[in-house]
Order: C-alpha cells, then structure tokens, then sequence
C-alpha cells in the first residue's frame, strides 16, 4: 500500500496512485466472436513547450495531473459483422470527441452540467450519424450499430452518457444502485405500465433496444452523480446481467479485494450461468492509503 | 558570444496554422551574460489509455489541440549569482503552478475571471517566495531576483501579470498600447507628482525595480481583457525598450510579415543602437479570419468559436 501522509484523505481528490481501475472482456460461451469492446483512460493536462530559452536537459514540467477519468463500455448489435465495427468505431469516435471537445466546454455560456451534457450528448450523436451513414453505404447489407456506456469521472462529480442496454451500477454504503437506465422496449413497457418487471424481462421485448448508436433511434441520455470514497462504479454489457442477478453483483462487491478481484468473479459467474453473449465489465474504485 | 538564437524547441507541438508565434533572446553587445529568459507554451489535453479492447496501434494516447497559451519572460537582477539562475527558477516554477491551476474541463465564467486572475497572481507570488527563502538560505537575503511579465491566453480573454519592468504592448486596430505598468522606483516618483516625465526617463532611478520576484518586495500588477482575432501582443525586456521608442514598436507591429521576422527585427534594431542589455522579445499574434471580407468591416470577432477548435 502506498505510504501516506495525507491527514484529509477522504476529502481531497484521489491521485493516480489511489484509483483501482480494471475491465476485461469475453465472448462467452456460444458465441464465435466477440462484438464488445471496452476501454478505461485518462485525461490530463500537460503543458507543451513551444519555444523558450530554457536549458532543455532537465524537463521543464510536473507529470501531468489527471483531469478526469474515463470508462467506456460498447456492445455491438448490428448485423453481417457490423456489430464488431461498430463498437470499436463508437469508442474511438467518442474519446477524440472527448478530448477535443472541452474547447466547447471551456467559455460556452451555458452551466457547467448543461455544457458536459451537451458534449456527451453531441459525442453520440456525431457517432450515431458516422454508423447511420456507413450502414447507408452498404445498402443495409451490413448493419452498423452498437451501445454505449461511458462514465466520465471528474471529482467528486462524474458524468454517464447512456444509449443501450449496456449498464453502470455504483455501490456505496453497502447498497447496488443501477444508475443507467435501460433503453430496451421491454423497460418502456415496464415504465408505461404496460407489463409487469417480471413479465417485460421474459418477453422477445427485454432485449430489442429502444435506442442505439447507428440504430433506428439513438437518444443519448446523461446523468450527473456525485460520489466519494469508497464508492464502487462497475459498467457492464448485458452478457453479464443475463446471467447474474443484481443480488449476486451486490454480494460479490461487497466482498471485493481488487478491481481485477471482481472482474474476474463476475466473468466467471457470467460463464458459470452459460455465457449466452459476449461479457465485458469494467471496475473503478478509489483506494484510501491506509495509515501509517 | 553564446547567444540563444533562437530558443530551442524542446518538443515540437503542430501550431494551428492561424496561430503565429515567436520568442528570441540575445546577450546584446556589452553583457557577458545573458540573464534573460523567456518561455512559450500551449496547454493541451491529454487521453492516456490505460487498457482497453481495441487494437492499439497509434491509440496509446490522444492530444488535443491547445486549449490555452501561456507567454513568459523574465530579466534576472545580476549579481551573485547570476541573474539568470533567479529568471529560470522564477519561469519553471511559474509554469508548474499554472499548469496544475488550469482545470481545463472547468469553464471560466464571467464571475471567475478575477479568481483566475489572482490564482495566476498567487504563482508569481508562490515563485517569489520559492526565490526568497533560497536567497535568504544561500546568500544571505541577497541576489535572486527577476522581473515577471507573463500573459495567458484561454480564448476568449487574454490575463496579464507582471512585476518588475519587462513590459507587454498590445496592438489592436493600429493602436500600441502598453498594457503592463513599469514597477520602477522613477515610475513611482512620477505617479506620486514628485517627477515630471522628462525628469523621469533621465533619472538613475528608473533602472531600479521597485518591486521584483525574489526582491525585498513583489507586488503583481494584474489586468485582463478579452482577446481578439488581429491582436499582436509583444513582450519584452527592458533591453529593447532602452533603445527602440514604442513608435518603431508600433511600426513594426503593424506591418508584421510574421512573429518571427518582427522578433528578429526588433531585435536587431536594439543590437544596432548599441545593445546595452540583453534583449528578449516575444510576439504572438491570432492571425484574422480568412473569410474573404476585410476585417475591418466592423464585425466583432471577440467571441464565438475558439480560435483553435478543431
């Protein structure tokens, strides 16, 4: 563990060094291929030299500090191979849109919240566009269309843009929370009144998508949510969910060790409960250095 | 002669093409040292990826475009030790502070510029203190002072701070007009009524810093405006204003080819009349808007998109 001599740990921002990030994925069992991708990152600010008179052999600046944290789940759904190429276009679209776009952010005139959703909103927006035009391309032949969900992570605020049926959870003070809303025509049912949970979750509903990036309807959806130490963020595609329950979820994170720990065990609970789909899950937490 | 002609690129980050800037230093004709430092720099964002699905050629990490520019110079007092120690620890530990008070995903409203203004202040001041306890531990409270004249840039508005007598001009429409304020001990006789200005560019006094970076006293002299396409800002040291009038300044401004010509005129232009004192220059400029329309056509370009935006 590292050392510290922090008295305000469990207020101040976490370092680099305090954050526990891990996410794997799996084509599960009966599937050939793999349609999801994931991928966790950082985004710090760094400060380029131009031209100075500066002796350049000792380097001029910090190591660059961390701005924000990002994760980002895709679960490609599209058909004739598109799935796979849509979700890895998804992510690359999305994080240079993210890293290009706080320009946009930075003097917009709009609240600060109103201006991140804006700018995740209009991330999946650009993508959805990209993929309903390559699927125009190809004359239907091949469909490109994906989920998305992406967690931004600044502190102690963090952002998620939710198109799919991909999920985050958080778990704090011993509690599961679902923080994505499914975009699922078997959730609108449920929502509407229409069907019972039980009942929309066994239909052909539960799993034909209400909103997707390169689908019929793409209808970004960002939430903000403050969190703090100790909160646990897991993002996952639905391989995992079709197979473990929200109470098994919730019991394993409670008796998390590691990041990778829990990625590992919900993979495994995935494919111990027949690994119908391809299973991805990403895992971030923040580690309090333990006294000295 | 061991001039710093110009400063060395130390990493090479793509301009956009509507940005123009330069920086050039030299020891001039009678110093044996250079004491002078400047720096030029652009903010950026950084995406590292730390673990991910997807193939991972040419995706290890993305830059954005810069996001903001920070433009610094510095004239370190000589004695011992040399004044250019006091300008390169005041520049180092400037751009450290400002990189890390830069929180890029916070935009900077209208009720926040002046918090900004004096968290940039409060890094001149942090450098200032760094400088003083080095020269109170290591000579005896003596040496290791510097003028600070640094502008930032984070479109749409431009922050200046400045101690000491480096000086910051901005044309805008024609006009030169010298934004930062001499911090001179003649500046300050002159300001209270008890020097006229002629006695006052003659006075032995107005060489001595009424406040410096690791001096007796800093006192930051802040101010911000907003920023404009067609804008030139120059900074310099006193090396050049000591022999070339702010009417050639504004000459050579306004006919500017680039940054890089107008530095090296200017400077050459001090060198000729004697090059009394090291002569640093920098000039930045956002270029105008090539919209096919004058840009005098009275259509305001202070606001709208960053300058810089992909």
């Amino acid at each position: 563990m590292p050392p510290s001599g922090d008295a305000s740990s469990s207020t101040r921002k976490p370092r680099d060094r305090d954050i526990d990030v891990y996410g794997l994925t799996h084509p599960g069992k009966v599937r050939k291929d793999n349609q999801d991708h994931f991928l966790i990152g950082s985004l710090s600010k760094r400060l380029l030299v131009d031209l100075t008179s500066l002796p350049t052999d000792s380097p001029l600046s910090v190591e660059p500090e961390r701005v924000a944290s990002i994760a980002m789940v895709a679960d490609g759904v599209g058909s004739g191979g598109g799935g796979e190429e849509a979700s890895r276009e998804a992510l690359q679209v999305v994080a240079q849109y993210v890293a290009e776009s706080t320009n946009a952010v930075y003097g917009s005139g709009a609240d600060e919240p109103e201006a991140f959703a804006q700018v995740l909103a209009e991330a999946a927006m650009q993508c959805h566009a990209r993929l309903v035009e390559r699927t125009g391309r190809d004359a239907g032949r091949t469909r490109y269309a994906t989920t998305l969900t992406l967690w931004l992570g600044l502190w102690p605020e963090a952002y998620l843009l939710q198109v799919g049926d991909s999920r985050c959870y958080i778990y704090r003070e011993d509690r599961l929370t679902q923080i994505s809303r499914d975009q699922t025509m078997a959730q609108d049912l449920v929502d509407q009144g229409v069907m019972s949970r039980t009942t929309a979750f066994r239909s052909p509903w539960a799993h034909v998508l209400s909103s997707a990036i390169g689908g019929q309807q793409a209808a970004p959806v960002v939430t903000r949510i403050t969190r703090d130490w100790g909160t646990v963020v897991l993002l996952c595609s639905d391989g995992l969910t079709k197979h473990v329950s929200d109470e098994r979820i919730a019991e394993r994170v409670a008796k998390l060790s590691s990041s990778r720990q829990l990625c590992e065990d919900l993979l495994q609970d995935a494919l111990d409960g027949g690994g119908s789909d391809n299973i991805t899950v990403i895992v971030g937490r923040t580690v309090r250095p333990v006294d000295a | 002669m061991t001039a710093r002609l110009p400063g060395q690129r130390s990493s090479a980050p793509v301009l956009p093409p509507d940005v123009d800037l330069f920086g050039l230093t030299h020891q001039g004709r009678v110093r044996r040292h250079n004491e002078d430092h400047f720096l030029i720099a652009s903010l950026h964002k950084l995406l590292q990826v730390q673990q991910t699905s997807l193939p991972k050629e040419d995706y290890v990490q993305l830059v954005s475009e810069s996001s903001g520019y920070l433009f610094l110079v510095a004239d370190g007092v000589g004695g011992i030790p040399d004044g250019h120690i006091a300008s390169e620890t005041a520049l180092r530990t400037i751009a450290d502070y400002v990189t890390n008070l830069m929180d890029l995903y916070r935009r900077l409203d209208p009720a926040r510029d002046l918090e900004f203004l004096e968290e940039l202040a409060e890094s001149v001041r942090n450098s200032h203190r760094i400088l003083r306890e080095r020269s109170q531990r290591e000579h005896g409270g003596n040496g290791l002072a510097t003028t600070l004249t640094m502008v930032a840039v984070l479109w749409p508005r431009a922050y200046l701070v400045q101690v000491g007598d480096s000086r910051c001009y901005r044309l805008r429409d024609g006009q030169l007009e010298q934004l930062s304020r001499d911090q001179t001990v003649a500046q300050a006789l002159l300001d209270a009524g008890a020097l006229t200005p002629e006695e006052a560019g003659r006075s032995p006094l107005r060489g001595v810093l009424a406040s410096a970076v690791g001096g007796p006293d800093a006192s930051p002299y802040t101010a911000s405006d907003d920023a404009k396409r067609g804008d030139v800002m120059m900074l310099c040291t006193d090396g050049l204003t000591k022999h070339v009038t702010v009417r050639e300044i504004a000459a050579e401004l306004k006919h500017m080819v680039s940054a890089e010509l107008s530095c090296r005129r200017l400077v050459d232009l001090a060198l000729e009349r004697g090059g009394s004192d090291n002569v640093t220059v920098i000039v930045g400029r956002l270029r105008p808007k090539e919209t096919g329309m004058p840009a005098s056509d009275g259509v305001s370009e202070t606001a709208g998109a960053p300058p810089v935006a992909p």
